[in-house]
């Protein structure tokens, strides 16, 4: 795969999940950052991908609604997989980086009463992610591993 | 003497207060540059050029991946790695037990959240030697490295008879946690048989012996600036002193000669950066190099003289566990990361053999990496680090260590190589079958005793440790009265030679639950003192 292709597709990515992990555009330091970390991500050296891996990140690069049911669906059907590093990768960018470092790891500040209601709001939001997910990607998954034949290389897609 | 790290360097200081001569050969990879010294940890992130390089490193091996629920919510950073690097001619295989090893200068401890603990005569039952003989060098050390400690309820556990330095200001978190204990001691001591304390800590509270205190700058986890945290190198400095110490770092020891006398008559090391070998010659040999380093040159020293190689049964190390929790009394208040960081509370929980005590630390870290635990959520990313910054305030660990007993099954040997040269470590672990039993009920206990204090518990999230994370290798050639092969004496000296001791942990015949490193200078000073 060429160099100049991987990097737009990177620089997708990074936008695509800066936006959904904190609601900000990503800085020129944290796309920089995304590229070079992504070079050491697991999945890449350990090949430990599935047939489903390479979907479940297309429909996440297609923006806020693709990855956030994307990543319900794979924090419970493929936790350690390509989408969750990549995902993971970029959240330990943010916490580290100075203009999100604060949007990342500041506590939520208010009443508990407040606060709570916050939580169960978020819940309930989780929650319904992970049943949409189930409901959207599950079949798909299953389709994916029983019938396609042959494990498609990622290299096509990053 | 060989080694830099904690039993090194007091053995090292004492021995030159009392008008030794000493030559320490360590490799002691050093301490990288702390940047920007003043800055908080926040401040880090807007000062650096390179934040995230600094904090994830240049080889992104701060960043934790999801591995399946296994391994610690935290690990060392970036920062600290120097303090882990092994040398490729070092080679180990283990069994049952992941070991770390250490050969930067300091040891361990460069990268050690300070807890100081005295091992009282019950944890001290299977030593040849008891509290009051160990006392006053506890003593000195408290000295030398400054502790902060307050009295309370974990006295009884522990004596407290040092000259201690003020307690640290508590973080919101424990000082809650505290007053809730407060409140519900009596029900919590009877019912559970749980204590809560102050940790005692090797940090400073006030400025002491030409260290600044801690002044809240969060950075504990990466390296204190300000050595406000106690570490071997301050004494390692103090030791450069006097005129009759050399520092000889760059080589590790391989083995030492004697004579069919049981004489020691030379260390040999070897050039770090494969520049040959050295040969050193002293009156009297003193291996401080951790307990499976000392326990290397010992076996390797053995069989180049007999041919044979030997087995040393007993490797010991405290079991670890993990239990998060969350203080929903806490929600919606701030969690600064200007604070000290580390424990600021320790608890105990005594058992029917007083030796098999319990013991714990509570941490409420509020400057660690945040996306190890964000990503341990069970929800989308997006709503688990909505989920954590609001509970972040409440969040905690609670972090049991329980003792460790030698047993035959545990052993340390050597595969030599003929091809290379190069002698690999070989560890093999079987854990003690009753360990079973005392992890599910140490657990149950925090959790009720949690549960009790207003805290919660994730379902799930627990993590019993793997066998070598606490780095609490011990036990390969143990101090006892009976003369043994592959023992020492009480006094360190090694059975069957006349000139060679032993002042690290591998002369620990019991591994108690406490923290070990206060008593391993404690000991080092000990036989220190007692060499002729």
């Amino acid at each position: 795969m060429t160099e100049p292709i991987a990097t737009e597709l990177l620089d997708r990515e990074v936008a695509v999940f800066t936006r959904y992990l904190i609601g900000t555009t990503a800085s020129a330091y944290i796309c920089a950052c995304y590229r070079d970390g992504h070079s050491t991500i697991p999945y890449r050296g350990l090949g430990t991908t599935t047939k489903f891996d390479p979907m479940l990140l297309t429909i996440a690069r297609t923006g806020q609604a693709g990855v956030r049911l994307a990543d319900a669906y794979a924090r419970w059907f493929l936790p350690s997989g390509v989408l969750r590093q990549k995902l993971v990768l970029l959240l330990a960018i943010l916490e580290n980086a100075p203009t999100s470092s604060a949007a990342t790891t500041r506590a939520t500040l208010g009443s508990r009463t407040a606060v709570l209601a916050k939580i169960c709001g978020a819940t309930a939001s989780g929650v319904a992610a992970i049943v949409a997910g189930l409901l959207i990607l599950g079949p798909l998954h299953l389709v994916t591993t029983l019938v396609m034949p042959k494990h498609p290389s990622l290299d096509t897609h990053d | 003497m060989v080694g830099s790290g904690a039993s090194g360097v007091h053995f090292a200081l004492t021995a030159l207060q009392r008008g030794h001569q000493v030559l320490l050969l360590d490799v002691g990879y050093e301490r990288p540059k702390v940047p920007l010294p003043d800055a908080t940890f926040d401040g880090l992130k807007s000062g650096l050029d390179d934040p995230v390089r600094y904090f994830l490193g240049t080889q992104w091996d701060g960043v934790t991946y999801p591995k399946g629920g296994e391994g610690s919510f935290y690990q060392h950073p970036p920062s600290k790695s120097y303090v882990f690097h092994r040398p490729a001619t070092f080679p180990v295989s283990s069994d049952a037990i992941n070991p770390h090893f250490t050969f930067a200068r300091g040891g361990f401890a460069e990268a050690w959240t300070a807890g100081v603990y005295p091992f009282t005569d019950d944890d001290l039952a299977a030593f040849p030697f008891g509290y009051e003989e160990l006392r006053p060098h506890y003593l000195e050390v408290a000295r030398r490295i400054g502790i902060a400690a307050e009295h309370d309820d974990l006295a009884q556990f522990m004596p407290f008879d040092a000259e201690y330095l003020p307690p640290l200001d508590l973080d919101s978190h424990s000082r809650h946690l505290l007053g809730v204990y407060a409140r519900k001691r009596m029900q919590l001591h009877q019912r559970l048989g749980f204590f809560l304390g102050r940790s005692r800590v090797a940090t400073l509270s006030v400025a002491y012996g030409g260290r600044k205190e801690c002044s809240s700058l969060g950075r504990c986890l990466w390296g204190c600036p300000h050595d406000a945290i106690y570490r071997p190198s301050v004494t390692l400095a103090e030791c450069a002193t006097y005129p009759g110490f050399t520092y000889r770092p760059g080589v590790m020891v391989k083995r030492f000669d004697y004579d069919v006398g049981g004489n020691v008559t030379g260390f040999e090391a070897a050039s770090i950066d494969g520049k040959g070998t050295e040969r050193h010659e002293a009156d009297v040999f003193v291996l401080a190099a951790g307990g499976l380093p000392t326990s290397k040159i010992y076996l390797e020293s053995l069989r180049a003289k007999t041919g044979h190689v030997g087995s040393l049964p007993g490797l010991m190390d405290n079991r670890q566990i993990h239990i998060p929790f969350l203080t929903p009394a806490m929600i919606g208040r701030d969690a600064p990361s200007s604070s000290y960081q580390f424990h600021h509370l320790a608890f105990g929980m005594p058992q029917a053999n007083p030796a098999h005590y319990v013991h714990g630390q509570i941490t409420t870290l509020k400057a660690a990496g945040i996306h190890p635990i964000v990503q341990s959520i069970p929800l989308d990313l997006r709503t688990s680090l909505r989920l954590f910054q609001a509970f972040r305030a409440g969040l905690g660990v609670a972090n049991i260590n329980l003792h460790d007993s030698r047993r035959s099954d545990s052993h340390v040997t050597l595969q030599p190589d003929s091809t290379s040269g190069l002698s690999r470590l070989i560890l093999r672990y079987a854990s003690d079958p009753a360990e079973a039993h005392l992890i599910d009920s140490s657990i149950a206990t925090v959790k009720r005793a949690l549960r009790s204090m207003g805290s919660f518990v994730p379902p799930g999230m627990t993590r019993i440790l793997p066998k070598g994370w606490s780095v609490h290798y011990t036990g390969t050639l143990p101090m006892q009265e009976a003369e043994a092969e592959h023992t020492c004496r009480p006094n360190g000296r090694v059975n069957g030679f006349l000139n060679l001791y032993v002042a690290d942990g591998a002369a620990f015949p019991f591994l108690p639950a406490k923290n070990l490193t206060f008593t391993l200078m404690a000991n080092a000073v000990r036989i220190a003192e007692a060499i002729p």
